[in-house]
């Protein structure tokens, strides 16, 4: 069967795209927040190979509840609490004693939040004290079988705490949303069979896939990067897992091109850095996307000494563009109307190229 | 894993696209599958929001009457699926709102969500209740719904 047929209508899909660009090109006159990311730690219980902020070997001053407490209230009265989730992640994010404590005030306040995690650290009894601490939904990550996630996250024994803590978490049966989140490699994608397999056995809500980026740790291991059939393979297994109504899904990153936007997520690609998403590291800078590279230059602020509203609506210059503009050969391309150069946490600054481009892999 | 109303629909149309509407579907024997088509299409501005308040309701709740599957196969043509466009443009859009017609500042309200419901509708909002905030970490961005609303 040509691939033509077998897909979502294209004149349907580019329409809708273009709706998207349209969208796009007001929201970056005017951004609306919606994701406020809280790098809570940079510590980390796991030194995963693929980890885009290379966390566990940077040290970083945290910063305290007073801390939090004073920028929370502060985007309350600047911005409401309505429409902006908080996104906590780290490192691992229950390493920090208090964040309880911090997210039960945020929740306290108005705020909804979800969190990532690694999910060794996620007891029963913790899963309930992050339901009472107002946590709405969690991802956790399981990067493979057995052997292959303790090894690429070099932690003995942890894939058996991710998938119990999934299972702890499915017990509580009050979040909104319990989500099993996979990196697939070069390594492990023949892995991807067996893992729907325990995970379609699990009472979650969905199954997020995504392939590893050139970002981070990860730049040492460029073997474990996906190949152009790695890439065609993956697509494909998560369109074909979504056609039998599984809620398996990609992840937000990158533009697919005619085939396989909107067949392997539910919406058309949009990196929202700058435009609905910030984020504030662990020690305070406030930033677009935490997987973008920390270059002093995408700095915009920190909360320490700035007020973040002020900073969201008067700075955030370098990410309310198109990258497409800084590179020739995206400039001549008909699909940069889409794409705009693609995302910026895999975006070259140096080179001024996109590191994960699907032009050739899976569109012309 | 769950099955929702939304992977439902999600299966129908890339199953439909894939012409295997011919096929027997592993849930076509389900009683929930009767929601799959959703309302018709005149309602599909507000199926998008419909499918985002229903985050909080278990599919047991769900009360919308729909074709089965079965009968809506013969005569299916993706070409006139007009549910196509609840997964395509924004909420906010309707048939005779251009772009032309958008002006953000007219977006009153910083901390209204832009394509959400009416102000009247904010006015006894409630964090708590509303499900469309409730979202994943790195989950869709937010005038596609949200990634922890389906169908729950």
């Amino acid at each position: 069967m040509v691939w033509e047929e077998k897909m979502l209508d294209v004149e349907m899909k580019r329409k809708n795209m273009t709706t998207l660009a349209d969208f796009r090109e007001k929201v970056k006159e005017r951004p609306i927040l919606r994701n406020l990311f809280l790098e809570l730690t940079m510590r980390c219980n796991e030194r995963c190979i693929h980890c885009g902020s290379s966390c566990g070997e940077v040290e970083c001053e945290e910063m305290p509840f007073e801390t939090y407490k004073r920028v929370l209230d502060e985007v309350k009265e600047d911005m409401g609490t309505k429409g902006i989730m908080l996104c906590i992640t780290g490192g691992e994010p229950l390493l920090r004693k208090d964040l309880f404590e911090i997210m039960g005030y945020a929740k306290s306040i108005g705020f909804n939040w979800g969190m990532t995690s690694n999910g060794t650290l996620i007891t029963p009894e913790t899963a309930h004290k992050l339901y009472e601490a107002g946590m709405a939904t969690i991802s956790v990550s399981v990067d493979g079988l057995e052997e292959t996630h303790d090894a690429f996250r070099r932690t003995p024994g942890g894939y058996r705490k991710a998938m119990a803590a999934l299972q702890n978490l499915v017990d509580v049966g009050k979040f909104r949303h319990v989500q099993a989140t996979t990196v697939v490699t070069h390594q492990n994608i023949g892995e991807l069979d067996r893992l729907f397999e325990i995970f379609d056995k699990m009472d979650i809500d969905s199954w997020r896939v995504i392939n590893m980026e050139p970002i981070g740790r990860a730049k040492a291991y460029p073997e474990l990067l996906l190949t152009r059939e790695d890439y065609r393979r993956l697509f494909e297994f998560i369109r074909q897992k979504r056609m039998e109504g599984e809620p398996v899904c990609y992840g937000c990153s990158h533009y697919l091109g005619n085939e396989y936007e909107r067949e392997v997520r539910d919406w058309y690609y949009f990196c929202t850095a700058g435009l609905y998403t910030a984020s504030i590291t662990a020690s305070g800078d406030i930033i677009a996307c935490l997987d973008i590279e920390r270059r002093p230059e995408f700095v915009q602020g920190n909360v320490k000494r700035d007020r973040f509203s002020k900073v969201w609506y008067e700075k955030f210059g370098v990410f309310r563009r198109d990258l497409s503009d800084l590179n020739e050969e995206c400039q001549k391309c008909k699909e940069k109307q889409f794409c705009h150069g693609d995302a910026f946490h895999s975006w070259d600054f140096d080179e001024n190229r996109p590191q994960v481009c699907f032009k050739g892999t899976l569109f012309d | 894993m769950k099955k929702t109303k939304k992977t439902m629909l999600t299966a129908a149309l890339l199953a439909a696209a894939a012409n295997l509407t011919a096929c027997t579907l592993p849930w076509q024997n389900d009683d929930e599958v009767q929601t799959v088509y959703g309302p018709p299409s005149e309602t599909a501005e507000s199926f998008s929001e419909t499918d985002s308040d229903s985050s909080s309701e278990s599919s047991s709740e769900d009360k919308e009457e729909s074709s089965s599957l079965a009968e809506q196969e013969d005569s299916y043509d993706p070409e006139d699926d007009d549910v196509q466009d609840v997964y395509g443009p924004p909420p906010f859009e309707d048939e005779e709102e251009t772009e032309d017609s958008y002006d953000p500042e007219e977006d009153q309200e910083l901390n209204q969500t832009v394509y959400g419901p009416p102000p009247e509708e904010l006015d006894s909002y409630d964090p708590e209740e509303d499900g469309r905030l409730q979202q994943l970490v790195y989950g869709p961005p937010e005038m596609f719904g949200n990634g922890a609303a389906d169908g729950e």
